[in-house]
């Protein structure tokens, strides 16, 4: 299943909290969603999951809109909200089958999915407990259950690991896992980055309402390279090439950053400190041996050389501004 | 194969059931308060019970209390309070919690429609009460053993509770579909204000079976058809608050509206049939249509000013493609400008007939008068609906119905608090003072009808003029930006 979102806008009041977004992926792959406070993913899910209607733009899973057959749309998402639901005078084995009932699930068949979801998400000792009486983690995995009984191909989750302990998200974690080898697509917003970046294929980052950049986490990275913070990518305009940066240990600093200069691929290098400098490469990696080359050539003293990868974290600090709405 | 599996799966006998209906059971069950509601309907029965056969000893207070009619009169009273507070109080509060996490709304992320949400909650409402009559059975049985009550007098007192009790459901329900706690308050307000409307028209009624042996069933059946048209209304309204804004969600509502106008004409005819030739048939079919389409356009005008001005992209698809088939699906479909469309074309029926009846009545024209006062009191609606969407077309920022509460509280609220003081403190007349309310057209001086019925409709072309305007600036405007 491909997903598809285009050109989406959403505004409150004056506030456009949705502006202009679009972006795509597809079955099998893990998309994480990320932006600061107020950037408006949020609302972005919601108009994927069918919650709310764009002002203008729309939102396809395999051509079928959000917009147009929204009925339709929900046979084939399954929605995780931020918030768990809290119902004093339903069951969580009640809870689920009306679900299931709800998505057309009858007789035989819809016993042999709640049999499942339910030792799925590890929900078969507490299927008799009110929804009230749950903690955080097993309200989640009640909210996770809901969202999977009807077996979607499309999962959308709205900070799930959000208040969840260690062991809980290690097991989120496999679960959406398991999930994503079943050919889901998954979207899920998080501000844990580092557990994103575990998981996820791909990320869309937003800030104040805007997309700023979205696509593989290579893809990401290799952008993020030389864009500035902040800088949205421009669509039809070619990607800024990829930037390596390499962290080299060398007694002359000066020297060996003077050296390095002459190279035409360096683009800037700064001293971090005693015997410790930073080169950023424009190029791919190819460039790094030409690069130190030059500094081995010229005799300079170099006891090391790390090429430094940047995560997801750096690569949201860089890209975003971290200004609200 | 996986399609062929899945046919052959064995539906379990609950699959028959709406999904909504089955959760509403369930979670009735589960719910302490509702439990306690019944425990104490039962407990205080069975009080009441000992306290009649205690009383029964004592021949004076026997006369009163010991007697059938009296304790059929409490144990109805008390199982019409507990249905009241079980289903229709205890399912608003369930939808409204339900509905107010637009994230955990079922409504919102699953594939049931509108029509299925509200038919299984009314359903699961209506077995809880057939549920709650049944508990009180053997008290009314005890009843009539007790003497002083006919059985058929019993049985029609209790199906009369029936259609009120559904219409507070359903209100209920329509108050839940909003999700919003504060409307609670002004739920109770109403119910407290029109259950005392209710319950008088229910002491007709159950007076009514006193005098006469013969006219139980008919005047149950009149009852129930009072009361079908504002359960009908608030069903048609219930579906549309649930559905989906893009869906065309008025369209219910209208089709409702338009079949109570046929059906005012021909209660108007039956009317007319039943007078044994007291009421011509013609005037009485036609005096009904202007007062059943009063209130048909009233209602349409004032819903189309709390609803989108633009029908959407999904409604305008829709449309059939010829001209006429167009128009009726514009003045039927979601949009307010296809509300104020079909309330027109009403109100200029309802002209027509006033023309009529001038010429066909042989009364001097008063019944005429009449029935053009009816159509002034439905402009005056089209007057305010058209004042609020003008304006909500050109501030986007609020929902049409803040401006329809601004202009109700300046043409009808305002003038009235300024006529209750002119009145006090001095002689003049006031009834120039009330022009812009439908009250200029009560107690009228005489020779003024004629002109106090006009203002109603001069206001409400003046105001769709302002409004087809406004309409054609802000089209220009938007033409000009693109």
């Amino acid at each position: 299943m491909k997903i598809q979102v285009r050109n989406l806008v959403r505004t409150f009041g004056t506030t456009r909290a949705v502006d202009n977004i679009s972006f795509e992926f597809a079955s099998g792959n893990i998309f994480g969603f990320i932006g600061p406070n107020g950037a408006g993913k949020t609302t972005t899910i919601r108009m994927m999951a069918t919650l709310d209607l764009p002002d203008s733009g729309d939102v396809f899973y395999d051509g079928i809109s959000v917009v147009d057959d929204p009925e339709e749309v929900r046979r084939v998402v399954g929605y995780m909200p931020d918030s768990l639901p809290d119902f004093r005078d339903i069951q969580v084995w009640e809870y689920l089958d009306f679900f299931a009932r709800s998505f057309g699930l009858r007789g035989e068949r819809r016993k042999r999915a709640l049999a499942e979801i339910e030792e799925f998400t590890n929900l078969g000792g507490i299927r008799h407990k009110y929804l009230a009486g749950l903690s955080k983690g097993m309200k989640q995995r009640v909210s996770l259950a809901r969202a999977l009984v009807h077996n979607p191909a499309v999962l959308i989750m709205d900070e799930p690991a959000a208040g969840l302990d260690p062991r809980a998200r290690l097991e989120l974690r496999s679960l959406l896992k398991i999930l994503s080898e079943q050919g889901k697509a998954i979207l899920l917003s998080s501000h844990i980055l580092s557990e994103l970046q575990d998981i996820c294929d791909g990320a869309v980052i937003i800030e104040k309402g805007k997309l700023l950049s979205a696509g593989t986490l290579d893809q990401l990275l290799a952008k993020a390279g030389g864009a500035a913070p902040g800088t949205p990518d421009t669509p039809g305009v070619p990607d800024a090439p990829p930037q390596v940066t390499v962290v080299i240990q060398c007694a002359k600093t000066e020297e060996a950053r003077l050296k390095l200069l002459e190279h035409p691929a360096v683009k800037e290098v700064v001293i971090m400190g005693e015997g410790k400098l930073k080169a950023f490469i424009q190029g791919g990696d190819e460039l790094v041996p030409p690069v130190m080359g030059t500094l081995f050539a010229a005799g300079l003293p170099v006891m090391g050389f790390m090429r430094q990868s940047i995560g997801l974290e750096e690569l949201f600090m860089r890209i975003t501004t971290g200004e609200v709405q | 194969m996986a399609n062929a599996a899945e046919k052959t799966v064995r539906r379990d006998w609950s699959d028959w059931f709406n999904p909504v209906f089955i959760k509403e059971m369930r979670q009735y069950f589960h719910n302490r308060a509702i439990l306690a509601v019944m425990g104490v309907l039962l407990l205080v029965q069975l009080l009441l019970l000992v306290m009649i056969q205690l009383l029964s000893a004592e021949e004076e207070a026997n006369e009163i209390f010991g007697s059938g009619a009296f304790m059929f009169g409490m144990v109805t009273a008390g199982m019409a309070l507990a249905a009241f507070l079980v289903n229709a109080v205890g399912s608003m509060l369930r939808f409204t919690e339900e509905r107010r996490d637009r994230e955990l709304d079922f409504s919102r992320t699953t594939m049931l429609s509108a029509n299925r949400i509200i038919l299984g909650k009314l359903s699961g409402a209506f077995v809880m009460t057939v549920f709650i009559y049944a508990l009180c059975l053997p008290f009314i049985v005890i009843a009539y053993f007790l003497r002083g009550i006919a059985m058929p007098t019993m049985l029609v007192t209790v199906l009369a509770t029936l259609p009120p009790l559904l219409i507070a459901m359903q209100a209920g329900i329509l108050v839940g579909c909003a999700g919003k706690r504060w409307l609670i308050g002004i739920y109770f307000l109403l119910m407290f204000l029109l259950g005392i409307d209710a319950l008088v028209l229910f002491g007709f009624l159950v007076s009514s079976l006193s005098f006469s042996d013969s006219h139980y069933w008919l005047s149950v059946l009149l009852w129930y058809t009072l009361c079908f048209f504002p359960f009908g209304l608030l069903y048609a309204l219930s579906v549309a608050a649930l559905s989906s804004r893009q869906a065309n969600r008025m369209l219910p509502v209208r089709i409702f509206l338009a079949v109570t106008l046929g059906a005012a004409l021909l209660a108007g005819l039956a009317v007319a049939w039943m007078s044994d030739g007291r009421i011509d048939p013609l005037p009485g079919a036609l005096f009904a249509f202007e007062a059943g389409g009063a209130f048909v356009a009233a209602i349409c005008a004032t819903l189309a000013a709390f609803e989108r001005l633009d029908p959407g992209r999904r409604v305008r698809r829709s449309w059939p493609r010829n001209r006429a088939g167009r128009f009726v699906y514009f003045l039927f479909s979601s949009g307010a400008w296809g509300g104020i469309g079909l309330s027109w074309l009403i109100v200029l029926a309802m002209g027509a007939v006033s023309a009529l009846l001038f010429v066909i009545s042989s009364d001097g024209g008063r019944n005429g008068t009449a029935a053009l006062c009816w159509c002034a009191v439905a402009c005056y609606f089209l007057f305010y609906a058209q004042i609020g969407i003008s304006a909500s077309s050109f501030w986007t920022t609020q929902p049409g119905w803040c401006f329809w509460m601004f202009t109700v509280i300046l043409f009808v609220f305002l003038p009235l608090l300024l006529c209750g003081l002119v009145a006090r403190m001095t002689d003049v007349s006031v009834e120039f003072l009330l022009i812009t309310t439908p009250f200029c057209l009560v107690d009228v001086s005489p020779g003024n009808e004629l002109l106090m019925a006009l203002f109603g409709p001069s206001f409400a072309l003046a105001s769709l003029v302002l409004a087809v305007t406004f309409r054609a600036i802000l089209r220009k405007r938007g033409r000009a930006a693109r």
